[in-house]
């Protein structure tokens, strides 16, 4: 199967809206849904190719929204989802029910960038230590690095 | 009995990083377990996005001092895609052999630590031993046993001479024939049969559910392999099989580890065969690269390590994202040592092949006495580091 075969049939049998469905290469396939339908739309991706592998949940930052990306691997083609969460309500439902190995990349969108993560069964931190401050995530882009103080060598 | 919690780690005599696991026992019989994770932590990510391409090159090299080829692979690969280059393809060839040298160093490796885990010492220190050879032929190449440095933006830092290419020759075949004697005691030798047989033991489906990669899932009856799934470099050109296992145990993933240092002497072997004679080793590369998004998968050592990046047209990133195939293999050895014997923890931990430096990225420097300082300037660490 072609990246481009899986977006044709995504765009035909997918019951839901789609911000976005494009095959940027033989391999790549871009898809994206509203927040809401996160969880509809996983379930269809783990149905309809399975076995699919989750390799990993990237959250950016784009400065309006916290974008979640699902990085889905099935044979010949990796499959992106994407779905921008806006600042100020940031939610975004689990999808671990659906696929197991999410488990602990939701943990790390939650500890990064404070997106809530609902009906996640296991909301504790993974990264950040316990005494680390509510409502500061570190790859947020409105959480600045303290500015350089002088400029000190370090030799 | 009643159960007992007890935590070991994040600083421990036993471990060899830190981490914490939690582990409920009842008797001798794990009935629970559980891992934090997050104590080396370097803010590599982050910093990612506040250098040039080029410097993250050598950020990304020190996530890991095992699978450090690895990174830069994976890394150089995402953002030559980004900029549409095309690297040379006597550098593809050398960068497969690097990554299958790699393969070979870190399985002998491992093969020692597991070795050792078990209280096989004479198997830990032959198979160390062993593993000289192939860090001898690193150095020779790249001028380093370890953050080879040989990957660059384009293509490769040094070129394989005929000279080089003879002594390859010659370390691979004895290092074949050594791993081919492993393969021969992994699979007869009494004691080391006890201690792996029906331990850590986590089925394929289960494996696939959680999202366990590498030598895990494979030594647990499922092929995914991102050499196979997604061709790169020249992995199609060589002739090379996926290696499995149906045992689902610290015996399978030794047998399919062993077996991947075999193939890798072979894969390096037809690499030096097919390699193309002279020509240029690395392409010129732009400062900038224009604005796109990719992913990049590429199979370490551990599993499949896969980087995200995002550009924005200038000659910084705007996000890079690193999952190492430590965090993807977690889930499933949490399951492994569950219902297993307290004795049997190591050695099915080990079976993963852990490596938390690579999984945490970020250090968080707390002032434990009034708790409100969370950063620290760079004039402050200059200072404190400084401090006597």
């Amino acid at each position: 199967m072609t990246a481009s075969e899986l977006v044709e049939q995504i765009q035909s049998e997918y019951e839901g809206e789609l911000t976005e469905a494009e095959a940027r290469s033989d391999v790549d396939a871009w898809v994206g849904v509203p927040p809401a339908d996160v969880q509809q739309m996983a379930r269809y991706i783990m149905e309809t190719w399975a076995p699919v592998h989750l390799s990993t949940i990237s959250g950016v930052d784009n400065g309006r929204e916290i974008e979640v990306l699902y990085h889905f691997a099935t044979e010949g083609v990796s499959l992106n989802l994407r779905a921008a969460v806006p600042k100020g309500d940031d939610r975004i439902d689990t999808i671990t029910p659906i696929v197991p190995a999410a488990i602990l990349y939701e943990r790390e969108i939650m500890d990064m960038f404070g997106v809530e993560i609902v009906g996640h069964p296991d909301p504790r931190r993974l990264i950040l230590p316990e005494d680390w401050p509510e409502g500061d995530y570190p790859l947020r882009r409105d959480d600045v690095l303290e500015e350089e103080e002088g400029e000190e060598d370090n030799a | 009995m009643p159960k007992l919690s007890f935590p070991i780690g994040p600083q421990h005599p036993a471990l060899k990083e830190p981490e914490n696991l939690r582990f409920t026992v009842d008797g001798e019989l794990v009935v629970d377990a559980d891992i934090r994770i997050g104590y080396v932590h370097r803010s590599i990510e982050r910093s990612c996005s506040e250098r040039n391409y080029v410097q993250d090159l050598y950020l990304c090299e020190r996530v890991c001092g095992i699978c450090s080829n690895a990174h830069t692979l994976a890394y150089s690969m995402a953002i030559e895609k980004l900029a549409d280059v095309e690297v040379p393809e006597r550098a593809q060839y050398i960068r497969m052999m690097m990554h299958e040298f790699e393969r070979i160093h870190s399985h002998m490796l491992w093969l020692g630590v597991a070795a050792h885990e078990i209280g096989f010492e004479t198997l830990f220190m032959y198979a160390w031993r062993d593993r000289e050879i192939i860090q001898d032929i690193l150095e020779m190449v790249s001028g380093n046993r370890g953050h080879y440095a040989m990957t660059t933006l384009g293509g490769v830092r040094y070129d394989i001479t005929d000279e080089m290419a003879g002594k390859i020759r010659e370390g691979l075949a004895t290092l074949r024939q050594r791993a081919e004697h492993y393969a021969d005691i992994a699979t007869t030798e009494a004691t080391f049969l006890k201690r792996t047989v029906g331990v850590g033991v986590v089925s394929g489906d289960r494996c696939q559910q959680l999202g366990a990669c590498g030598p895990v899932v494979r030594a647990s009856g499922k092929d995914y392999d991102v050499r196979a799934y997604f061709p790169y470099l020249k992995y199609d050109n060589v002739e090379w099989e996926v290696r499995t296992s149906e045992l689902c145990d610290v015996l399978g993933r030794t047998i399919v580890r062993v077996q991947e240092v075999i193939d890798a002497c072979d894969i390096s072997i037809q690499c030096l065969d097919l390699m193309p004679e002279g020509g240029e080793i690395q392409a010129k590369f732009p400062r900038k690269v224009p604005e796109g998004e990719v992913t990049s998968r590429v199979e370490a050592q551990r599993g499949e390590l896969i980087y995200y990046v995002r550009s924005d047209g200038s000659d910084v990133p705007e996000r890079v994202k690193i999952r190492t195939p430590t965090l993807a293999n977690l889930p499933a050895s949490i399951e492994m040592v569950i219902g297993g014997q307290i004795a049997d923890i190591p050695i099915a931990f080990a079976s993963i092949d852990p490596c938390f430096s690579c999984t945490d990225r970020m250090v968080v420097l707390d002032d434990i006495s009034t708790g409100d300082r969370r950063t620290m300037s760079w004039a402050e660490l200059v200072k404190l580091g400084k401090r006597k």
